[in-house]
């Protein structure tokens, strides 16, 4: 676990990337607050804050006396939620960073599109 | 789970307790929530020991009251069996086996659990056959531990628990105890000197430096209380002005402040703007920061 | 809302505040050979010996007629001052152990207490059954008498008076024993060798009287008229009373 951001929050990232990856399916039942306590030798409590998060979000459903469980959707609704931060998280910096040596805004379209290419995604 | 809900296991009020020449407890307000995992932390000879030894009743205050579970422990039954609090430097009757011990302690309380005892005699090695007092220190832990932990009392202390244990003991330790509150909930409080050992076991710190208490709050609310700013030391002197600097290094025109509170959105963009990094400070960072400030204090009043 | 209801009844219970005092009674015994095994086997073991010691000496003096000239040992106290010295073990070890599990200091002392008084009807009804064995073979056949002392078990109530009169003994020599381990807790070094000084002194202070006044003869001949019977009724408000001291004494020690 990184020391630096609250644990919670990381908690609830892990399992935000098994339902984009598909490793944690929709309508599946997600890990109970003391398995994950119990896997990353943490405070339930921790463990408990970070499953709220999603709770709060729609992305997990609590069902009474059996867990909980991934929402109906939950998967898209990450997608389109990454999508929406993917600008402020990944372009931003690349700006920031831009500007300090130099590269102009056509620079970067022309690198965005050779990389692009080597990785296989096509316009 | 949370210990916020269920109300307090321990409330001690204005306890102040003195030795002949020193203040070991001045003026302690401190409570424990119920079912909840906590940390006392505190360099050595804080208090921390005064002060579990204090709501345990073993030794009582200058002045002031502890209550634990809404009674004052001191000489009382209807609560003392609910409270386990063995130190790791605990005294046995001489020529005490391990197994005496674990009997002794199985008498003494109604919820004691053979089975998980055991287990843990098996899982911690704890030898068969030696006197209590020729064991290794890590083999005393462990017995201090086992005891600690199969009594399930409602209110359980641990005084440095990792002390003498090997790295493989002290594991064994954090997950058992983990496993164990996740189904029996009960009120914890371990005492240390290394945040990092317990950073995420624990719910709540409690710090105390000095006899005083220094912060008393979740362990995740800690990570907001203070931010390391890395960069141009005029940048960083323009922005930290008006702010309680915690520490400050610097390296020729670099510098590295850690300042107290959290940055509202309008720093973090006036960071940006001024090309300056954030980096986050370690728990054991700002439990460190924080006793130095304490001290620093202390000797200004001193002085003055 | 009944669970919750149930739950708080559970934890306001009312259990009585002397419900552990049996189990605090058993941790005196947690490791049987400190109040047990070792006092009986220093019993045994002094008592063989004045009895070996007893047939050589037998075997020595060839002009010997036993029954005009028995032998007397001392031997019977060796288990006392051995009792004495795990009654302050009880005082400085089994006690912070004590604190450990949370008894309070009320319970572990009356804990402690019943102990020491079971030992000590033990050791009573060892001594009285001793002096019955050496009765019935005549000192084993040389005389040497450790149990049936002439002035202990020909009183009134005989061997079952001198057995009281050992129980009772036993019991307060154990209560000093653990006090002054008490007293050392609570006081410190110091002021526990005040306290034996001030002992001393008083005692001194007795004898000084006594000599001052020539009054030897009358207490020469106030102890010769006690027997075992009468020496229990001093002795037993003695323990009584020492058992209060030490009660009071360890509500305010610290471990």
């Amino acid at each position: 676990m990184d020391e630096g951001r609250p644990l919670f929050v990381q908690i609830a990232e892990e399992i935000e990337g098994s339902v984009l990856d598909g490793s944690l399916q929709e309508e599946e039942r997600a890990p109970s607050t003391n398995e994950l306590a119990a896997f990353h030798r943490i405070n339930p409590a921790t463990a408990a804050k970070g499953i709220n998060l999603l709770v709060d979000r729609g992305i997990l459903v609590k069902r009474r006396g059996l867990g909980m469980f991934v929402a109906a959707g939950a998967a898209e609704r990450l997608r389109e939620e990454r999508r929406q931060q993917f600008a402020d998280h990944y372009l931003t910096p690349m700006l920031a960073e831009a500007r300090h040596i130099g590269l102009s805004v056509e620079n970067i379209i022309q690198l965005l599109r050779e990389r692009a290419q080597q990785s296989g995604i096509h316009e | 789970m949370s210990g916020n809900t269920a109300g307090q296991a321990i409330e001690v009020r204005s306890v102040t307790r003195r030795y002949k020449n020193t203040t070991a407890l001045d003026d302690v307000t401190v409570s424990f929530g119920k079912d909840a995992i906590h940390g006392l932390l505190g360099r050595n000879g804080a208090g921390k020991t005064t002060l579990m030894s204090i709501i345990t009743a073993q030794l009582w205050p200058s002045e002031g009251q502890v209550e634990v579970f809404g009674q004052t422990p001191h000489e009382n039954e209807q609560v003392l069996p609910k409270i386990c609090f063995v130190r790791e430097d605990q005294r046995y009757p001489e020529d005490a086996l391990a197994k005496h011990a674990f009997k002794a302690a199985a008498d003494a309380y109604e919820n004691w659990d053979w089975d998980f005892a055991n287990r843990l005699i098996a899982d911690f090695k704890v030898p068969q056959k030696t006197k209590i007092k020729k064991m290794s220190r890590g083999q005393k832990s462990a017995v201090a531990v086992i005891i600690g932990l199969a009594s399930r009392a409602e209110v359980t202390f641990f005084d440095e628990p990792y002390m003498g244990l090997d790295a493989v003991a002290r594991q064994l330790f954090y997950d058992r105890l983990l496993e164990d509150y996740a189904a029996h909930p009960r009120t914890f409080v371990l005492s240390s000197h290394l945040i990092d050992e317990i950073a995420h076991l624990i719910e709540n710190v409690v710090l105390i430096d000095g006899g005083r208490i220094l912060l008393d709050e979740p362990v995740e609310d800690l990570r907001d209380r203070a931010v390391t700013i890395v960069g141009r030391a005029d940048a960083i002197a323009e922005f930290t002005t008006g702010r309680e600097i915690l520490h400050e290094e610097t390296m020729g025109r670099i510098a590295r402040t850690t300042v107290l509170g959290a940055l509202t959105e309008a720093e973090q963009q006036r960071v940006r703007e001024l090309d300056l990094d954030l980096q986050p400070v370690s728990l054991q960072q700002l439990i460190v920061r924080l006793t130095t400030r304490a001290n620093a204090e202390n000797t200004a009043e001193v002085q003055s | 809302m009944t669970t919750a209801t149930m739950q708080n009844t559970e934890s306001t219970r009312q259990r009585s505040s002397f419900a552990r005092v049996p189990a605090a009674f058993r941790l005196q015994f947690m490791i049987p050979s400190s109040l047990i095994w070792v006092p009986a086997m220093v019993f045994a073991l002094a008592w063989g010996v004045s009895i070996g010691i007893g047939i050589w000496l037998d075997a020595l003096a060839d002009d010997r007629i036993p029954a005009e000239d028995p032998f007397y040992t001392g031997a019977s106290q060796a288990a006392l001052w051995c009792l004495a010295f795990m009654a302050g073990y009880a005082g400085s070890h089994t006690f912070p152990f004590s604190m450990a599990l949370s008894y309070s200091r009320r319970v572990f002392v009356l804990g402690a207490g019943l102990a020491f008084a079971a030992v000590s009807a033990a050791f009573g009804l060892a001594f009285a059954l001793a002096a019955l064995v050496e009765r019935a073979t005549n000192g084993f056949g040389v005389e040497s008498y450790t149990f049936d002392l002439p002035m202990l078990t020909e009183g009134p109530g005989g061997v079952a008076s001198a057995g009281l009169l050992a129980g009772l003994l036993c019991l307060a020599v154990m209560l000093l024993g653990f006090g002054f381990v008490i007293l050392f807790k609570r006081f410190g070094l110091m002021r526990m060798w005040l306290v034996l000084i001030a002992l001393a002194l008083v005692l001194l202070g007795v004898v000084m009287l006594i000599t001052s006044q020539g009054a030897w003869p009358d207490v020469g001949r106030w102890f010769v008229e006690q027997n075992a019977l009468s020496f229990s009724a001093y002795l037993a408000p003695a323990a009584i009373a020492l058992g209060v001291v030490d009660y009071f004494m360890i509500r305010k020690a610290v471990p």
